[in-house]
């Protein structure tokens, strides 16, 4: 008996030596692709550059911020929706109220960060990285850049000067200091002229890589870049570039322009790209967009939103025929002769305006369930550029009339019979891209703020997020 | 001669075999001669036995001459010589060593008077009285150093449990020891089958846990049969909940009053449907989305038994509690099968085996923007619930969703299977010297479904495809320990001595999907097959696998029996670290004296027993880090579009770190326990600071970081010191028995660093607007933190006389600016931690009839009333407390800054700021139970041995000046510095119930 207890015993505590202190056991690897492994072939620099574009298509960045601000603030539209309080976020701004608490303004700082840091992450991981193919890497590469500048394009417009990110940071660096708008302006100029030296035209693009940065996207933003800094002769001679590489044209009909069919059309300098998946989800949750059911009349399934002022409406020379693919009146009919055909009706209690906008709206039969709607966001369309060559022309004194009259008659217009330069741009601009989220920017940048109800200079850049202050005591705040 | 001898033996051994002759008796103590029902009667130098009856009596036949030996818990075994008689009756003295009683240990028991370190122990009793749905509900108020809060009164719903305050940023859940298995939560345990629970506080007693007993051990023992007759019992109770306050918001009439009020302060048109105030009907949101009268209700039937080879104990239990808001409930069926084995002298096996399925539904109640209380008690109340034609009507009034369309259109719900077991086998191999091995596996499956018809309440408020969504998790976890014990006494030494190893594999994993469009909203259909947009159904799923190696040992050396030493080593490896920080190695020591067993003490009539402790030790802990954390990894999901189609996007949004270590916490203990009076008064005290250092947490950091996430660091120190106390006295005179139990802590915490480059961490985002807590070095954690109130402006002289707020009027709120510099400053606010908690058990018990009273309170410490961010809005925009009606309107109206002007366009009022703290402290009557037993002598002729029927009502009375839902407040979702934020949590219920408890 005492033998056997002697015997298991030896063979339980060997058993139980035995089962501990092995690292093996320890090493649980982990079940996501880690960086250090991530970026080890083509694919894998593809899908983070997609991770790179993702926030281009968020509900707080574009969506639904691009025209909050960029009509909503501006004389060309009001907010409309239930009430004040339906969005009180853009009523605030509206009313140059603001706080530092506002989840809008919240958005348009922390958004343009996350795109910065999967740019950053992705130029990191594949700069010298001999897995990725040479082509491909410094394609991949180009791209971030031109959503680099694109992101810090967001920041300056909306804050100014912000802490510029170029790298991987290491905790330490989390609270760097702003820098000053000019060194903002430097490095958006400095990612698009990198961008536009190695990105393909957008002819070369394959159908399936529609909507992939261009030459013509990061010059054109470029351009754009130059406007705001007023360096007229550089955005003159980068403009006129664009126009006669003839990579774009203007859309023979105005109205095709907004058109689900026309996505990334010949006018499309850079489209941010919506698709219905038909997940019967929120719109934003995927990949579509909620902007055509925020701006539809609430009395045809709309939310009301984005109301045109009738100071717009008056802008419209008569005969414009602009008017009606912009502006919906009560009792329009919108898709005559199809089966869609609806008629819109405008005039009820919440709409301050009695106007809709009609460039984002869709027909039935395009529209996704839930609001998941397709229908790409016209970022920069090449009617644009041209009014930037004009407009830079007019300070240049060089040739205006010509590329202003080019976007005039394609509407059907004549040629411009005003001798002002700048007034004939400044009016151009405002009916050919009214309610395309630029009117705002377009008065703040050109000293006509005061065309605004409560706009004072102080109020040029938004105050900084609270929430990013309290976490960074290092920025300063703008006034406002 | 011989001859004669031989058969004189063998006479007298006769005799003595057939002399038995039947010995009656009863057993009464000594102390108050009242009789003592189930005292073990043993024949001396056999097996045979038996107990006394609830009258103290008992029956045995037994040799003329032999000996019986009484045996009873908390008296001395008395020995007693038949010597012919038929009538033995015998007197028990009390046990004066009474707190000798055996406690479980990490791996192993020793004896309560031996102990050096910090240990609880609840009274099962006092808990099972209890009527709540899970054992560590029932744990509040029961320990000193031990607090428990109800993180939400949903059915079935989560418990903060907190071991000596916050000792660290990260991870400060206890760990829950069930019969030798470690395991997450406890709430799958049928409050019935438990026999004891023990709370080790302080590290040396905790460090043989090592890195999972940093936040103190919790070590529950289920219930065992046992050699004596076997039991039947039958335990039941059934209860109505309702809530013990409502929400206090205006009627139809006042809000309208107040809306207008703050559109025209604002210049902005007011609603024409609210011209006429006093003619508009009202509908009460919170009565409506309010379960009347909800139910409770519990059976419980087990039955244990045994003999001296083996014992058994089986049970099964089933609870249903419907919630207090509409839609909520839970449901738990439980089966447990524990057993005990000797098949031989030097083997001892056994298991214990549970299989429980619960089942709950829930509503959002956890976040502050849209969950059901929040949204009932901000809907206004002029919006009726439904239209005449029946459908759910819309608000227009605000953006609120109708709470009662949000209750009916959602289906949500979440079903566990779990399964948990262990098999252990003790050898002896030789005397003193035992080998025991444990095996613990858990697996647990759960479901949780959902369904989301098409509905059309407004054109916010719809869903026009229906959606159906399935997801799963399983757990597989598994532990072996394995451990060698020696025991050995050498004259006046006795020494014990454990050594062992353990492993430790949790493997979870979970899918999920979910697909649109089922044709009917038919509950029997809603399966994914059916949906029609099948082919495009999203789909999840991962894993995780955390694993832990350890080697543990502990000594503990006693020398007279008065001076006792503990040691403790535990070294644990992690997998959750990078290579070179796997490892950490932690031990402590502890010693004790046993005054009353000195000479000068033990002549001292008034010290039953009196002993000194003190300890240190060191352990590790790495808490709440997820896994994988040493890496930076990739989440899928960042999708955008090329050409029309989906491009599937990664991002890494996180920052691994390969630097992450133990956190380390460093405990020294100091503690009496003491028994008076012959121990009728009794109980310990406990002095401690615990320091923990490298404290790993994830710090906010700001967006510039490109990091969706912040990633985990050793940063920073904190101290908590505190003090216990517990006292217990009991008594009896004649047929009246009554006890008196306080509890009373205090922790005081203190933040010593943050690490490098971190001078503050903000915590508890509330609306995404603001953070309502702020961490310092060299103040406790988590204190609210904004600006300070200065009353309200009453006139334009008073505005003009300040630059710091600018578009304010009279009537707004003044915020204080303490450095005059023209701006206003951020101030902190109070603290959400309490100055101290205590509790109050009486029991009193007269012939029949027996009284249980717990009380229970927190003092000192600061809510964030989340809801009166909007019942209390200047905007007016949400329905408002009916304290608002005192609103300022004109100078020398009103002065308290929590009731400024009304107007529609505010944001000077809505910051953060003490208008939202509040005093928490409350004092609440827990439970209140009057039970009535049966007399013995009616109910053994229907051969019961207790019939006892009770009424219970728990949540009497709650003493507060907090004017939110419950003052019970514990840990919001966003971490350990979300502290004291009451979002519009689920308020515990007010409960009464009727209860049965039978045994045969």
């Amino acid at each position: 008996m005492k033998k056997i207890i002697y015997k298991s015993s030896i063979l339980l505590l060997s058993i139980f030596f035995l089962q501990s202190c092995s690292n093996d056991f320890l090493d649980t690897p982990a079940p996501n692709l880690s960086d250090a492994v991530y970026f080890s072939n083509d694919g894998a620099a593809l899908s983070a550059l997609a991770g790179v574009y993702d926030p281009l298509g968020w509900y707080d960045n574009m969506q639904v911020d691009e025209w909050a601000i960029g009509d909503v603030v501006s004389d060309d539209a009001e907010k409309g929706g239930e009430n004040d309080a339906d969005q009180a976020d853009i009523y605030a701004i509206s009313i140059f109220n603001a706080n530092a608490e506002n989840g809008l303004i919240r958005e348009k700082w922390q958004a343009p960060y996350v795109g910065i840091g999967r740019a950053n992450k992705l130029i990191e991981g594949i700069t010298d990285n001999e897995k990725i193919s040479e082509s491909v890497r410094s394609r991949v590469i180009a791209e971030a850049k031109f959503l680099r500048g694109l992101y810090y394009f967001q920041l300056a417009k909306v804050f100014g000067g912000v802490p510029i990110v170029t790298k991987v940071l290491s905790p330490s660096e989390f609270t760097l200091p702003r820098n000053t708008l000019e060194e903002t302006w430097a490095q958006i100029e400095s990612d698009l002229t990198d961008a536009k030296s190695v990105l393909p035209k957008k002819s070369d693009l394959p159908t399936s890589e529609k909507g992939r940065a261009t030459w013509g996207a990061a010059s054109a933003l470029l351009v754009k870049a130059y406007i705001f800094q007023e360096k007229w002769t550089e955005a003159e001679a980068l403009a006129k570039e664009i126009v006669n590489s003839l990579e774009y044209d203007l859309e023979p009909s105005y109205e095709d322009i907004f058109r689900l069919s026309h996505d990334n059309g010949i006018e499309s300098v850079f489209d941010i790209q919506y698709a219905n998946l038909n997940t019967g989800d929120w719109g934003d949750d995927q990949e579509g967009t909620i902007t055509p059911v925020f701006q539809g009349s609430r009395l045809n399934g709309g939310y009301g939103f984005d109301c045109p002022t009738q100071d717009l409406f008056d802008e419209f020379e008569a005969g414009d025929p602009r008017l009606k693919a912009t502006i919906i009146s009560d009792g329009d009919v919108l898709w005559e002769g199809t089966p869609d055909e609806e008629t819109i009706y405008t005039i009820y209690p919440q709409n301050p305006t009695g106007y809709h906008s009609r460039k984002y709206q869709l027909p039935a039969s395009e529209k996704g369930a839930e609001s998941e709607d397709p229908l790409n966001w016209r970022f920069i369309r090449f009617a644009e550029v041209l009014l930037w060559q004009a407009e830079a022309a007019v300070h240049n004194g060089s040739d205006w009339e010509t590329p202003l009259n080019r976007v005039r008659n394609r509407a059907g217009l004549s040629n411009t019979n005003q001798t002002d330069g700048l007034k004939a741009v400044y009016h151009e601009r405002r009916v050919e891209l009214a309610m395309e989220g630029h009117r705002y920017w377009d008065l703040v940048r050109t000293g006509r703020g005061s065309l605004m109800n409560g706009y004072s200079d102080n109020k040029r850049y938004f105050l900084i997020p609270s929430i990013e202050m309290s976490l960074n005591p290092n920025l300063e705040q703008n006034p406002y | 001669m011989k001859k004669i001898i031989l058969l004189l033996c063998f006479m007298l051994s006769s005799h003595l075999f057939y002399a038995q002759s039947k010995v009656t008796g009863v057993v009464i103590s000594s102390d108050d001669k009242l009789s003592i029902p189930g005292v073990s009667v043993l024949i001396k130098g056999t097996a045979k036995g038996t107990t006394t009856d609830f009258d103290g009596r008992f029956v045995i036949e037994v040799p003329k001459d032999g000996v019986l030996i009484f045996s009873y818990v908390g008296y001395k075994t008395q020995e007693v010589s038949v010597n012919d008689r038929s009538v033995i009756d015998v007197q028990l003295e009390t046990d004066v060593t009474a707190l000798d009683e055996v406690v479980v240990v990490g791996y192993g028991t020793q004896k309560k008077s031996d102990l050096t370190g910090a240990i609880s122990t609840v009274k099962m009793e006092d808990v099972q009285k209890r009527q709540v749905s899970t054992i560590d509900q029932a744990l509040q108020g029961q320990m000193a150093g031990v607090d428990v809060t109800v993180n939400s009164g949903t059915p079935g719903g989560g418990v903060m449990v907190r071991i000596r305050g916050v000792g660290t940023l990260n991870g400060t859940e206890p760990l829950f020891v069930v019969d030798g298995m470690m395991v997450d939560n406890i709430d799958y345990l049928n409050v019935d089958d438990i026999a004891d629970i023990q709370v080790l506080k302080d590290a040396s007693s905790t460090a043989i846990y090592g890195s999972r007993g940093a936040n103190g051990v919790v070590i529950i023992s289920t219930k065992k049969g046992d050699s004596k007759e076997p039991k039947i019992t039958f335990n039941s109770y059934y209860g109505i909940q309702n809530f013990w306050r409502s929400a206090p918001v205006t009627n139809s009439k006042y809000w309208a009053i107040l809306n207008n009020e703050a559109k025209n302060a604002a210049g902005i048109n007011t609603f024409s449907s609210l011209v006429n105030p006093s003619s508009l009907p009202s509908t009460d949101w919170f009565g409506e989305i309010s379960n009347k009268d909800a139910s409770i209700a519990n059976y419980d039937f087990s039955i244990s038994g045994g003999n001296e080879k083996s014992n058994y104990f089986l049970s099964t239990g089933y609870l249903k509690q419907e919630g207090i808001v509409k839609k909520t409930d839970f449901e738990r069926i439980s089966l447990r099968i524990n057993s005990n084995h000797q098949p031989k002298s030097w083997l001892k096996v056994g298991e214990n085996i549970s299989l429980v399925k619960t089942k709950s539904r829930s509503v959002n109640e956890e976040d502050e923007w849209n969950n059901i209380l929040i949204s009932a008690m901000n809907m206004d109340p002029v919006t009726p619930v439904k239209n005449p034609d029946g459908s759910f009507s819309a608000g227009i009034y605000n953006d609120i969703f109708n709470p009662l369309a949000e209750i009916e259109y959602t289906n949500n719900s979440y079903s566990s299977y779990r399964t948990l077991g262990n098999v252990f086998a003790e050898l002896e191999l030789f005397k003193g010297f035992t080998f025991k091995s444990n095996l613990s596996i858990e697996y647990s499956f759960g479901v949780s479904d959902g369904f989301n018809p098409v509905y059309y309440v407004s054109p916010t408020q719809h869903n026009d495809v229906s959606r159906i969504s399935k997801d799963h998790d399983s757990q597989f976890m598994s532990q072996w320990s394995n451990t060698i014990n020696y025991n050995k006494d050498f004259g006046e030494h006795s020494i014990s001595v454990l050594f062992g190893t353990e492993v430790f594999n949790n493997r979870y994993l979970w899918d999920g999907s979910s697909a649109s469009d089922l044709p009917t909203d038919d509950p029997d259909v809603r399966y994914i097959d059916n949906a029609k947009g099948r082919n495009l159904a999203q789909i999840y799923g991962s894993t995780f696998l955390v694993r832990q190696e350890s080697v543990l040992s502990r000594i503990n050396y006693s020398y007279k029996n008065k001076y006792l030493v503990t040691a403790n080593f535990r070294a644990d490896g992690s997998s959750k670290f990078s290579d070179k920080h796997k490892w950490g190695y932690f031990p402590s020591f502890s010693v004790g004296w046993k005054l009353s067993e000195e000479p000068f003490l033990k002549s001292v009539d008034l010290i039953s027993s009196l002993k000194l402790r003190a300890g240190w030790g060191q352990i590790g802990n790495q808490g709440s880090v997820p896994a994988y954390q040493s890496v930076t990894t990739a989440s899928t999901g960042q999708n955008y579009v090329w050409g029309g189609a989906l491009v599937p996007g990664i991002a890494f949004q996180s920052s691994g770190n390969n630097e992450i270590k133990w956190e380390t916490s460093t405990t020294t203990n100091i503690g009496v326990d003491f028994g008076l009076f012959k121990n009728k008064l009794n109980g310990s005290a406990e002095y401690y600071v615990k320091k923990t250092s490298d404290m790993l947490l994830q710090v906010p950091i700001a967006s510039q970081s490109g990091l969706q996430e912040a990633p985990w660091q050793n940063a920073g120190e904190m101290k908590n010191t505190g003090f216990e106390l517990s006292l217990n006295y009991s008594n009896k005179e004649n047929d009246f028995k009554y006890g008196l139990g306080i509890v009373f802590s205090t922790v005081k915490n203190e933040v010593l660093s943050l690490g490098n480059g971190n001078e503050f961490i903000n915590g508890g985002s509330f609306r995404e607007n603001f953070f309502v807590t702020r961490t310092v070095v060299g103040k406790p954690i988590a204190q609210f933190y904004g600006y300070k109130t200065d009353g309200l402006f009453q006139n334009q002289a008073e505005v003009d006389a300040q630059t710091a707020q600018v578009n304010v009027a009279p009537g707004d709120v003044r915020y204080v600016d303490a450095d005059k510099d023209g701006n206003l400053d951020l101030q902190f606010l109070g603290s959400p931690l309490p100055d101290f908690s205590y509790s109050l058990n009486t029991n009193f018990e007269y012939k029949d009839v027996d009284l249980n009273i717990v009380l229970q309170g927190v003092e000192g410490n600061k809510i964030f009333n989340g809801t009166t961010y909007y019942n209390r809005s200047s905007s007016g925009y949400w329905n408002m407390n009916v304290d608002m009606l005192n609103r300022w309107t004109g100078e020398g109206s009103q002065t308290n800054a929590l009731y400024p002007r009304m107007n529609a366009t505010d944001s000077n009022n809505s910051l953060m700021s003490d208008r939202y703290i509040e005093d928490g402290s409350y004092l609440r009557i827990k439970t209140v139970q009057l039970g009535y037993s049966l007399p013995n002598d009616l109910i053994e002729k229907f051969h019961v041995s207790k019939f006892r029927i009770y009424v219970t009502a728990q949540n009497l009375f709650t003493f507060t000046k907090y004017t939110g839902l419950d003052p019970e407040i514990g840990q919001g979702q966003q971490g350990a510095l979300d502290l004291g934020i009451d979002r519009a949590f689920y308020p515990q219920s007010r409960l009464f119930s009727l209860g049965l408890n039978l045994e045969f």
